[in-house]
């Protein structure tokens, strides 16, 4: 068993919400409420829902991009909690993003060469010479020319750019790395050469991925366990196998008959399916939410597989 | 909208306590008092002493302010040592005058800048862009002084088209008579100041049909198949036009604080030409009531421009 | 189901105006569309299908932008039609669909007036039925509360609702044709399958023909009657969407769909194009372009090869003639 590098603990991120004459806050909005969530060493979990489930919330928080409203982070059995612990253990060189928009996460202004050196020179301040061994030595990885060393980031592709983005958050050494939506932005045959390099990357420096996507064909390509969030919780967590070959709640069964199939033959059988379990989940929605429209606590069904399920499905 | 209006009006009440004790501690900290004017080589310090006493000089600071605000709230701010009249009255003759100067000159700008921009918005890059381009960035540019100087030496005093102070002729009787040598009196100052004061219309207004043109809803109203005229006066022009609204708050406001440099070469006895002259002959009861009055316009100008903001972008209304 | 043709494009070109000289951003397209079916128009960014579907609407540019060949819709020739003409085709016998579609909205005014300044540039209804066609448009495209949703403003509506409102436009008077641009790539999978569902009720009662034009396969093997997939402006393979899907010829429609991440192969390694798509001034497009990325295959890259397509089985053309020897590395002998 792989050792734990990072767990989250009841994490709720809350906005609040004002309202009325005064302006005073009547209520939340509940980003993410209550989230139980970990990660191996060399492991990758895909986080998956739709816009407005949390998906996003949750990776900024972990990258210290968002503050959590409550909750536990724990990260090599640290609880850190406050920025203060988090810059004594050397966190954020740690645990590092790549983003959606390769273009608007690079400043333009900026050459590949700062923008590669930037978090070596906030983290691991070298001299110029090995700082440009270590920025070219990035650049190798991802595998972009040296020449382009001193070019801006609009010179590129996408593709291009999401490597420069992938060996900017290299740059630290990470051990961790939330990836969000990390390919949505790109054509297939460039997504592929994205994906197989974070693949080979993390087989070689034993990095970690929070992979966050909406695209459920990627997600299996990509993870070895999937956590499926709605409404700001979990619905359902487990391996990849528990999620695509024996989906428990409701919604995850709803996301996964909504991935296009590419098999033409049994279109027509795909509709009728996925119709009848968009019908399915109107139908049994109060059941499997409470009053306020949020997912039930999950129940363990497996040592590897979670669900929000009501409490009568657990008795069967 | 009711709402937003009325928490607008609200938020201006910690706005305006401010402002005033702003203003209230400036005019404490300017030298002197305004019997220190009267103090002659033959005055009995004594006798100064009891005037102070009662105006209440001698009081605590706080006993001033509340004083103060009290005379402010019924109009009245003092008398102007130079001129010898209450302040009130003073503004309020030149207030006239400024607010239809300034409302003379701002309908002239948005004639002149509102079609500059359109015109070279939709024909960017041709020559005609360019030539408005650089007009706009020299009219911006040069020193306004220099041009209402060049100007009142030209039309003023060499071509003697237009008169080169007052805002009516003594020789004018009759309404209508005294009318039309009012808009003569304003036509020069007014022109000069919407000539060089096109800039930041037409600037934002320019650049906003250019970022306009190139959104999406625009194909889909062409997609539509709604006409090129329709989609520019609809969609474009519609959607560019907002910042240009926002502003409008501050420019209606602003009319009555007067063109400082505009009406002191002019001639024009407005608000403008009193500040200076009030400043610089030291006439602080004066400058403390301009200032107040200018920050004032300034605080319901943030307001109106907000309440029009909320009236015409949607996306701003708060339920 | 399938009818008779409703859209013929001929030979058509399309060349941009970059830099003071003229280069060919898509070259001699032929693609019929006929009432009833839904052709979907694939590749990847920079390929020309959006470029085509701007053409045949006439959304482009007029002075950077250069259209020649025959686009015939009902057997009237758009290309080069004056503009109140053109203006008539537009929202009456075309409608489009973009692909975000909140930008496609204008942010100040009601969805009903947007709606409403469709159906009052065209004669098909008349002023006293708009506010009841509106309704009616809302309620046939999926939304619940029409009434309340036609006196709403964009911004207050979900992703979802603003894409069903974008189709409610579209078809707002009953057009012969719908051109969909990446209908549903800015939405979630849930809501992808929800919109594509509306689009095809549409055509299903109204028998129009839809040219969708999309990067993923999965949407195109859900809904698309028949495919073309266009590289590099050009169409370089044309078939029945099962047919495509199980006997892809091309080696471009072969290295795509290779590339897709699949369910049984979840471990592998994903399939990789080599090289990149080469630019506008250095596209040849006498020669078959996708060939230039394959290493394997350079002896074939510089032959010259006919415009025209080639009817390897019945309905199933493809360009040029390395569909016949193309063989991915691993799988040679």
């Amino acid at each position: 068993m792989a050792d734990e590098i990072l767990r989250l603990e009841g994490l709720k991120v809350h906005y609040p919400i004002r309202s009325g004459f005064w302006n005073r806050v009547t209520d939340n909005v509940k980003a993410v409420d209550g989230v139980d969530l970990n990660l191996k060493q060399g492991e990758t979990l895909g986080l998956v829902g739709e816009s407005g489930s949390g998906k996003s919330t949750l990776g900024k928080v972990i990258v210290g991009l968002e503050d959590m409203t409550e909750g536990d982070l724990i990260y090599q059995n640290e609880d850190l909690n406050s920025a203060a612990e988090r810059r004594r253990v050397k966190y954020n060189k740690d645990v590092q993003m790549i983003f959606q928009d390769s273009l608007s996460s690079l400043n333009p202004r900026k050459t590949i060469y700062e923008i590669i050196a930037e978090p070596i020179r906030n983290f691991d301040p070298m001299d110029p010479v090995d700082e440009d061994k270590r920025v070219r030595e990035l650049l190798d990885i991802v595998g972009l020319p040296q020449r382009t060393v001193f070019q801006y980031p609009f010179q590129f592709s996408g593709g291009q750019r999401q490597r420069i983005g992938i060996a900017r958050a290299l740059a630290t050494n990470p051990r961790l790395i939330v990836a969000d939506e990390p390919v949505s932005a790109l054509d297939l045959s460039v997504q592929a050469q994205v994906l197989n390099f974070m693949k080979k990357i993390q087989k070689e420096l034993g990095i970690s991925y929070l992979f966050i996507s909406h695209d459920l064909g990627v997600v299996r390509h990509m993870t070895d366990n999937i956590a499926v969030m709605h409404h700001g919780r979990l619905v359902e967590k487990g391996t990849r196998e528990d999620i695509f070959e024996n989906p428990q709640h409701i919604y995850t069964k709803r996301l996964l008959a909504a991935i296009p199939s590419v098999n033409v033959s049994e279109r027509a059988e795909n509709r009728a399916r996925r119709k009848q379990i968009e019908q399915e989940f109107d139908d049994r929605f109060n059941e499997f939410y409470d009053g306020e429209g949020m997912p039930l606590p999950l129940v363990q069904l497996s040592e590897t597989h979670y669900a929000a399920l009501p409490k009568q499905s657990e008795k069967e | 909208m009711w709402k937003v209006i009325i928490r607008r009006l609200l938020i201006m009440i910690p706005q305006l306590f401010i402002l005033s004790v702003m203003v209230f501690m400036l005019a404490k900290m300017m030298p002197g008092d305004p019997f220190g004017g009267l103090i002659g080589p033959n005055t009995d310090p004594k006798q100064i002493e009891a005037l102070r006493e009662a105006a209440g000089l001698n009081d605590p600071w706080w006993q001033q302010y509340i004083n103060w605000i009290q005379n402010a709230f019924h109009g009245d701010f003092g008398m102007s040592y130079t001129m010898k009249q209450p302040v009130t009255t003073l503004i309020g003759s030149r207030m006239v005058n400024t607010f239809w100067l300034s409302l003379l000159a701002m309908i002239l700008t948005y004639l002149l800048a509102i079609p500059m921009a359109i015109s070279a918005a939709r024909r960017e890059g041709s020559w005609w862009d360019r030539v408005l381009l650089i007009y706009n960035s020299v009219t911006f540019g040069i020193p306004a002084y220099v041009v209402y100087l060049l100007f009142i030496f030209i039309f003023g005093f060499t071509l003697g088209w237009f008169p080169t102070g007052g805002t009516v002729s003594p020789s004018a009787t009759g309404f209508f008579p005294v009318l039309m040598s009012k808009i003569y009196h304003m036509i020069l100052p007014a022109v000069t100041m919407a000539l060089l004061g096109t800039t930041a219309i037409f600037t934002y207004l320019r650049s906003g049909i250019l970022d306009e043109q190139g959104q999406d809803y625009v194909k889909t109203a062409r997609a539509k198949g709604v006409t090129e005229n329709r989609v520019f006066s609809r969609h474009i022009l519609r959607n560019a036009l907002l910042p240009i609204a926002a502003n409008f708050g501050f420019v209606i406001t602003g009319l009555l604080g007067g063109a400082i440099f505009a009406e002191t070469i002019f001639g024009y006895p407005g608000l403008g030409q009193l500040f200076i002259t009030a400043i610089t002959s030291r006439d602080y009861s004066v400058i403390t009531a301009l200032i107040l009055f200018n920050g004032l316009l300034a605080l319901f100008g943030a307001m109106l421009s907000d309440i029009i903001m909320a009236i015409v972008d949607p996306r701003i209304r708060i339920e | 189901m399938v009818g008779d043709d409703l859209l013929n494009a001929n030979k058509v070109t399309v060349s941009f105006l970059i830099d003071g000289e003229w280069q060919t951003g898509i070259y001699d397209v032929d693609l019929d569309i006929a009432h009833g079916e839904v052709l979907a128009l694939v590749g990847e960014s920079g390929s020309g299908k959006s470029t085509f579907a701007t053409s045949v609407i006439g959304l482009h540019n007029p002075n950077q932008t250069k259209v020649t060949g025959s686009i015939t819709l009902d057997g009237k020739e758009l290309i080069d039609l004056p503009d109140e003409e053109q203006n008539k085709i537009r929202g009456e016998k075309i409608g489009m669909v973009f692909q975000d579609p909140l930008a496609a909205l204008n942010p100040l005014m009601k969805i009903g007036q947007q709606i409403q300044e469709a159906l009052d540039i065209h004669d098909v209804y008349q002023k006293d039925q708009y506010y009841d066609r509106v309704i009616e448009l809302l309620n046939d495209v999926g939304i619940v509360n029409p009434q309340r949703t036609a006196n709403q403003y964009p911004h207050e509506l979900s992703g979802g609702m603003r894409q069903r409102v974008i189709i409610a436009l579209a078809i707002a008077n009953d057009p012969d044709l719908i051109i969909a641009d990446e209908p549903t790539t800015a939405l979630d999978t849930t809501i992808q399958a929800q919109i594509l569902d509306v689009l095809l009720e549409i055509r299903d009662r109204k028998d129009t023909g839809i040219l969708l034009i999309t990067h993923d396969l999965g949407v195109v093997a859900e809904v698309a009657d028949s495919v073309a997939v266009m590289y590099a402006g050009q169409i370089v393979e044309k078939a029945p969407v099962q047919e495509l899907f199980e006997n892809p010829l091309h080696p471009y429609t072969r290295s795509l769909l290779r590339s897709n991440p699949k369910a049984e192969q979840a471990d592998d390694e994903l399939y990789v194009i080599p090289g990149t798509v080469p630019a506008l001034s250095e596209m040849d497009h006498h020669k078959d372009l996708f060939l230039q990325r394959v290493p394997w295959m350079q002896d074939q890259a510089d032959e010259d090869i006919s415009d025209d397509l080639v009817e390897a089985k019945p309905q199933h053309f493809v360009r040029g003639n390395a569909w016949k020897t193309f063989e991915f590395q691993d799988e040679k002998g």
